[in-house]
C-alpha cells in the first residue's frame, strides 16, 4: 500500500489521480476506436481526432476543477491540527467523493460527446450525420464504464484518506456520526455496476458488428455481378476478424477487471470486518478499526465499530467494577471481621453492662426504700418542727407574761424604795428631834449643874431626857441603817429587776428567733417532706425505668448476639462475593485492551 | 467634860453658855486640832465671850469638883488656859478655859483647817 500523501492539498489531489487518469485513458480509447470503427467523410477523420483530443483533455480539466472543489473540505484542513467538525467534514468530503466524482465524470463525458459529435457535424457537413450520432452513441455508451472504473479507483483511494482524516482526531463513533448520512444501496449500485459491465462491452461489441457488417455489405455491393457478390460473400464469411476478437476480448477484460475491482472495493471491507471479529474473538479489545465502506456495509462496519467500542467500554467498566467490587469486598471482609470482633466486645460491654443494669435497678429499689424512710422520716421531723413550734409559741408567750410580771414587780420595787426613802426622810426627821433634844437635855443638864443643888433635880431629869434622846438618836441611827440596807437592797432588786427585764427582753428576742426560726425549719421540714415525697415517687419511678432497661438491655443484648451471628454470615458471603469479583477480575483480564498496555 | 478624839477635855460649867449643835457657819474651832486630828462635826461649846470650841462628846458632871493645880511650867507653856485637872469617872481631866483654848485653837489652827 503506498503512503498517503502529507499535506490535505496533495491527499485532495492524490484522491482525484485516478478520475483525471480514467479521463485521458478513455478519451484516447474513444479517439482510438472512433478511428477504428467510424467511417468518416473523406478528410474529415483529422477534424475528429483533434476535436476529441481537445475535448478529452477540456472535459479532463474541468472535471478536475469541479472535483477539487467537491474535496473543498479536505482541502481546508490545517496542516497543525484541526477540530472534530473540520475532520468530520473533511472525512464526510472524502467518502462522498466517489459519487461526485461519478457523476462528474458521467456528466463530463456526455458533454464532451455531444460536444465533439456536434462540432463534427459542423465541421464535415450534412453527409457526417450518421458518424456524428455513433459519435454520440460511443461517448454515452462508453461514459458510465469510464465513470465505474473511476468510480471504484476513486472509492479505494477515498475510503483511504477517511482512515487518515479520522486517525487525525476522530473516534469511531464520531466518524461513524460524520458518514451516517451515506445512503444505503448496496443492491442498486450492484444491479447498476453489473449491467455497466455488461451492456457497455456488449454494446460496443454490437456496434463493432455492425460496422463490419456495414463494410461488408458496402463491399458486396461494389461487386458488380452476382457470382463475384456470392464469392466475395463466402470469403467474408470465412474471413476472421482479428480486431473484432481483439476489440470484444479487450471488452470482456475490461469488464471482468471492472467487476474484480468492484468485488475488491465490496470484499476488503468485509474481510478487515472479518479480521476485526476474529480478533474481537480472541479477546483482543484494541482501539476498533475504522474500515471505511458504502451503504450497508458502511453501517455493518460503523456497528461494528460502536460494538467494538461499547464492549470496550463495558469490559473497561467490567474491569474497573471488578477491581473495584474485588477491593470493596476486601473491605467489607475487613470490616465485617471487625464488626464481628467489634461485636464481640459490644457483647461483652453489654454484658457488664447489663450486670450493672441489673445493680442499678437493685440500687434504685434500695433507693426507693430509702427515699420511702426519708419521707416517714421527714414527716416526724415535719411533725416534730410542729411540735416544737406551738411549744416554742407558748414559750414565748410565757416570757412574755413573766416579762410583765418583772415589769410590775420592777414597779413595786421601785415604789418600795420611795416609801423606804420617805421613811428615812421621817427617821431623819426623828434622828433631828432626838439630836435637838439631846441638845436640850445637855443644855438644860447644863443650866441643873450650873444651879447646883437646886438643879440637882434638874439635871437628872435633863439627863434622863438626854438618854432618851440619845437612845431615839441610836435608834434613828440603826433605823437609818436598816434603811440603809433596804435601800441597797432595793436597789439592788431594782438593779436586778432591769437586769431581770434586759434578760427577759433578751430572751423574748430569742424566744422569737428561735420562734420565727421555728416556723422557718417548719416551712423547710414541709417543702423537705414534699421534696423527699416527690424524691420518693422519683425513685419508684425510677426503679420502674431501671427495670425497663434491665429489659432493654436484656433485649438489646439478645440483638447483639444475633447481630453478631449475622456478622459471621456476612463475612462469609464476603469471602464468596470477593472469590467471585477475582473471577470476574481474572475472566475480564481474558480481553487485551489498550488500556492496559498503555498501563491504564 | 468632853472627849475629843478620844482624849478627855474639861471645861468648867459656868464658862459655858450654851451647847449647840454643830454649825459651819459660826466657823468655830474644833478641839481634835489640839491632838493633830481631822476636824469633824460634833458638838459646839459657846463661852459667855463668844469664843466657841467643837468637841466631839459632851458629858455634864453633876457633882462638884475639886480642881487639882496644873504644874507651873505648864500653866506658862499653855499661856494660862490650862487650869489644873479634874478627876471623875476613874480618870484624870485636864480642865481647859473655854474662851482662851478656843483662841489659842484660833491660833493654832491652819486657816485651812479651820
Amino acid at each position: 500500500m503506498s503512503q498517503l500523501p502529507p499535506t490535505p492539498a496533495a491527499l485532495a489531489r492524490w484522491i482525484s489521480g485516478p478520475s483525471i487518469l480514467g479521463g485521458l485513458v478513455g478519451g484516447l480509447f474513444c479517439v482510438g476506436y472512433g478511428l477504428i470503427t467510424l467511417s468518416f467523410v473523406e478528410g474529415s477523420g483529422g477534424y475528429f481526432s483533434a476535436i476529441a483530443l481537445g475535448a478529452c483533455v477540456g472535459c479532463t480539466v474541468i472535471g478536475d476543477q469541479l472535483e477539487q472543489r467537491a474535496m473543498g473540505a479536505i482541502r481546508s484542513l490545517l496542516p497543525e491540527g484541526n477540530g472534530v467538525q473540520a475532520l468530520q467534514r473533511a472525512a464526510r468530503a472524502a467518502h462522498r467523493f466517489p459519487d461526485a466524482s461519478f457523476l462528474i465524470n458521467l456528466t463530463m463525458w456526455g458533454f464532451g460527446c455531444s460536444f465533439v459529435a456536434i462540432l463534427y457535424r459542423l465541421i464535415a457537413g450534412p453527409g457526417a450525420s450518421v458518424t456524428s450520432w455513433r459519435i454520440a452513441l460511443l461517448g454515452l455508451g462508453l461514459a458510465p464504464m469510464i465513470s465505474v472504473i473511476t468510480y471504484l479507483l476513486v472509492q479505494e483511494r477515498s475510503r483511504r484518506a477517511v482512515e487518515r482524516i479520522c486517525s487525525l482526531g476522530l473516534t469511531a463513533k464520531q466518524a461513524a456520526l460524520a458518514l451516517a448520512s451515506q445512503r444505503r444501496q448496496l443492491r442498486l449500485r450492484l444491479m447498476a455496476l453489473t449491467a455497466v459491465a455488461g451492456a457497455t462491452p456488449a454494446l460496443f461489441i454490437a456496434d463493432v458488428i455492425w460496422s463490419q457488417n456495414e463494410r461488408r455489405v458496402s463491399e458486396l455491393l461494389a461487386v458488380p455481378d452476382r457470382e463475384g457478390q456470392l464469392l466475395l460473400a463466402q470469403q467474408l464469411g470465412a474471413e476472421l476478424d482479428l480486431r473484432t476478437l481483439a476489440l470484444g476480448m479487450a471488452l470482456a477484460s475490461v469488464g471482468i477487471a471492472t467487476a474484480m475491482i468492484a468485488g475488491r472495493g465490496l470484499v476488503r471491507p468485509l474481510r478487515r470486518l472479518a479480521e476485526a471479529a476474529g480478533r474481537l474473538g480472541t479477546g483482543n479489545l484494541d482501539a476498533p478499526p475504522l474500515v471505511v465502506a458504502d451503504d450497508e456495509v458502511w453501517s455493518a462496519s460503523a456497528s461494528f465499530s460502536a460494538i467494538h467500542e461499547q464492549l470496550r467500554d463495558a469490559l473497561s467498566r467490567l474491569r474497573t467494577a471488578g477491581l473495584k467490587l474485588n477491593h470493596t469486598t476486601g473491605q467489607l471482609t475487613g470490616a465485617g471481621e471487625a464488626q464481628q470482633g467489634g461485636s464481640a466486645e459490644q457483647a461483652a460491654a453489654l454484658n457488664e453492662t447489663f450486670a450493672t443494669t441489673e445493680e442499678l435497678a437493685r440500687s434504685a429499689g434500695q433507693i426507693a426504700e430509702n427515699a420511702t424512710e426519708v419521707s416517714n422520716i421527714a414527716s416526724k421531723t415535719l411533725e416534730a418542727a410542729q411540735h416544737g413550734q406551738h411549744s416554742a409559741r407558748t414559750f414565748f408567750a410565757s416570757m412574755m407574761q413573766m416579762a410583765d410580771e418583772n415589769r410590775r414587780v420592777a414597779d413595786s420595787v421601785l415604789k418600795l424604795n420611795k416609801r423606804v426613802q420617805q421613811i428615812g426622810k421621817v427617821v431623819e426627821f426623828i434622828h433631828e428631834v432626838g439630836d435637838k433634844s439631846d441638845l436640850l437635855a445637855l443644855n438644860a443638864e447644863l443650866e441643873g449643874t450650873k444651879a447646883g443643888e437646886v438643879g440637882r433635880g434638874f439635871s437628872l431629869v435633863a439627863a434622863e431626857m438626854r438618854r432618851l434622846a440619845e437612845t431615839v438618836v441610836q435608834s434613828t441611827h440603826e433605823i437609818e441603817r436598816l434603811i440603809d440596807e433596804i435601800r441597797d437592797g432595793t436597789n439592788a432588786a431594782v438593779m436586778a429587776t432591769e437586769s431581770g427585764l434586759k434578760g427577759m427582753d433578751g430572751g423574748n428576742a430569742l424566744a422569737k428567733q428561735v420562734l420565727d426560726k421555728l416556723e422557718e425549719i417548719v416551712a423547710l421540714a414541709r417543702d423537705t417532706s414534699e421534696s423527699v415525697r416527690s424524691i420518693s415517687l422519683s425513685t419508684q419511678q425510677q426503679q420502674t425505668g431501671s427495670d425497663q432497661l434491665t429489659e432493654a438491655m436484656a433485649e438489646i443484648l439478645r440483638i447483639t448476639q444475633e447481630g453478631s451471628a449475622s456478622g459471621e454470615q456476612m463475612s462469609a458471603a464476603n469471602q464468596t462475593l470477593c472469590q467471585l469479583a477475582t473471577s470476574l477480575q481474572s475472566t475480564v483480564q481474558q480481553f487485551r485492551l489498550e488500556r492496559e498496555e498503555s498501563g491504564g | 467634860m468632853c472627849r475629843s478624839g478620844g482624849n478627855r477635855l474639861a471645861f468648867p460649867a459656868r464658862q459655858v453658855v450654851a451647847v449647840e449643835a454643830y454649825d459651819p457657819v459660826l466657823e468655830a474651832p474644833n478641839a481634835r486640832v489640839a491632838f493633830s486630828l481631822a476636824p469633824t462635826p460634833g458638838r459646839t461649846l459657846i463661852a459667855e465671850s463668844g469664843e466657841a470650841v467643837i468637841v466631839d462628846e459632851v458629858l455634864v458632871h453633876q457633882e462638884a469638883l475639886s480642881l487639882l493645880p496644873s504644874p507651873a511650867i505648864a500653866g506658862g507653856a499653855t499661856a494660862g488656859w490650862l487650869k489644873g485637872f479634874i478627876s471623875a469617872r476613874d480618870q484624870l481631866w485636864p480642865v481647859l478655859d473655854l474662851a482662851d483654848f478656843s483662841r489659842y485653837l484660833i491660833r493654832t489652827t491652819p486657816a485651812e483647817v479651820a
